[in-house]
């Protein structure tokens, strides 16, 4: 029973940096991809897309490939900055966040390219830079598609389990987070703890969903 | 006469769109305050423009606006669109469908990353949104402004700075005939006021005729015959 209010804080610990990472990444790779012209740009899209189908625990090993002790990430971190990833949650918002990156950068992608770039060019001839520019028309008229992508992408941090596992591990308090817990407790027989989690998770997301709906209602007036 | 021609320029550009290519190639001098660009769709009107306002950067050439140089490639100078100081009203106006109409006028007014706010009120927009009777629907956003509204609102927007000419793609291309009629004096009239030299394009050799000042045929990227 102990377990479910720190794995509900970590959750939403991790769900919330994931939403930052992939808000960043996410807005800004969909525009670069939407509006810049180079070669390689679908092979690219294609590759940041992948996380979408690839099993989560395909994923987790490329990332343990990638962040583990001899990983070729992970030992310059390590020797570099002393910084060690795995079964971590610093780990597991990394996790999270390739899995879920994917569905901030599509509809970003999406949204941006369905900006006139008329408006773009009138925004520039009437003196703007293009710094400016994106803030005053690009992103107010995309911002309804990655706000989409958003909630989505929280909600799916909020039930990553397959790559969290294997890169963060199973630690209660430190890095178990809500759907590992839900796995730990049926396979330990807890089904008290198994029920209450199971529980706690459905409100969560019901109540994001809610807002979701919420605030695209509030937009469209 | 010893000023400067309001503009000069020699420009070329092609450009590929699959198995189709075409190319811009022309030369136009004129000390005249109105400029009137008749062709058909294809032609390289709007390309024209794109390429004045600095949308569009020439192959080669050079741009000249009552002597202010804006691009030479031989001297590899090419001022930014956001410094070139043109007015420019696009075909479908183009205004910012966020914004209401004050805001539209006032954008270029306020160059950083925040816009002005719907509060916000500068003498030369009132006096924009009075002149053309906008003062009702100033809060209006342009989805619920009638054609001439709209029209009226991106010229506003365009003028409000004072540019050094103004440029106007097709801008009675969306209007039905009467209006069309209407804001053809509207214009007549506020450039004879203004006095801000016009380039103007169009498909439709009414507007020509109405509008007069100087009229070169545009062809295939090519100007055909000057009148």
């Amino acid at each position: 029973m102990e377990a479910a209010w720190p794995a509900l804080a970590l959750s939403l610990k991790v769900a919330v940096w994931t939403c930052a990472i992939s808000l960043a990444l996410g807005a800004g790779l969909g525009w670069l991809l939407a509006r810049r012209r180079f070669p390689g740009r679908e092979l690219l899209d294609t590759l940041l897309t992948l996380p979408l189908v690839l099993p989560p625990t395909v994923l987790g090993y490329y990332l343990l490939v990638l962040f583990g002790r001899r990983g070729w990430l992970g030992g310059w971190l390590q020797e570099q900055l002393g910084i060690q990833l795995i079964f971590t949650w610093q780990g597991a918002v990394i996790a999270a966040s390739v899995v879920a990156f994917p569905l901030v950068f599509k509809p970003a992608r999406a949204a941006f390219e369905g900006v006139d770039t008329q408006l773009e060019q009138a925004g520039r001839v009437l003196g703007l830079s293009e710094w400016a520019l994106f803030w005053r028309v690009t992103l107010p008229l995309a911002w309804r598609g990655i706000l989409a992508g958003l909630l989505l992408a929280f909600a799916r941090a909020m039930g990553e389990f397959g790559a969290t596992l294997m890169v963060a591990g199973s630690i209660p308090g430190r890095t178990q987070t809500l759907s590992v817990a839900v796995y730990e407790a049926v396979q330990a027989g807890q089904d008290a703890t198994a029920a209450l989690l199971v529980a706690i998770t459905t409100l969560v997301c019901t109540a994001v969903l809610l807002a979701a709906g919420w605030l695209g209602r509030r937009e469209r007036r | 006469m010893s000023a400067p021609p309001l503009i000069d320029l020699e420009l070329r550009k092609s450009l590929r769109a699959g198995a189709r290519r075409f190319e811009l190639a022309l030369r136009l001098r004129s000390h005249n305050e109105r400029i009137v660009v008749l062709g058909p769709s294809g032609a390289g009107k709007t390309l024209l423009l794109h390429l004045i306002a600095g949308l569009t950067r020439p192959d080669a050439g050079s741009i000249h606006l009552q002597g202010r140089c804006l691009h030479d490639s031989a001297r590899r100078v090419d001022v930014p669109a956001r410094a070139r100081g043109v007015g420019f009203v696009f075909q479908d106006y183009a205004l910012f469908p966020h914004l209401d109409a004050r805001q539209n006028i006032g954008f270029g007014l306020h160059r950083g990353w925040r816009g002005p706010s719907r509060r916000w009120r500068d003498p030369r927009v009132e006096e924009w949104l009075q002149r053309f009777g906008l003062g009702e629907v100033a809060h209006q956003y342009p989805s619920e402004l009638s054609g001439g509204q709209r029209q009226r609102v991106a010229l506003a927007r365009a003028l409000v700075s004072a540019p050094s000419v103004l440029l106007l793609d097709e801008p009675f291309a969306a209007l039905d005939t009467g209006l069309r009629r209407s804001l053809r004096a509207e214009l007549d009239q506020l450039q004879r006021r203004l006095r801000v030299p016009m380039l103007l394009v169009t498909h439709d050799p009414e507007d020509a005729e109405y509008l007069g000042g100087e009229v070169l045929r545009l062809r295939e990227g090519r100007v055909e015959s000057a009148d």
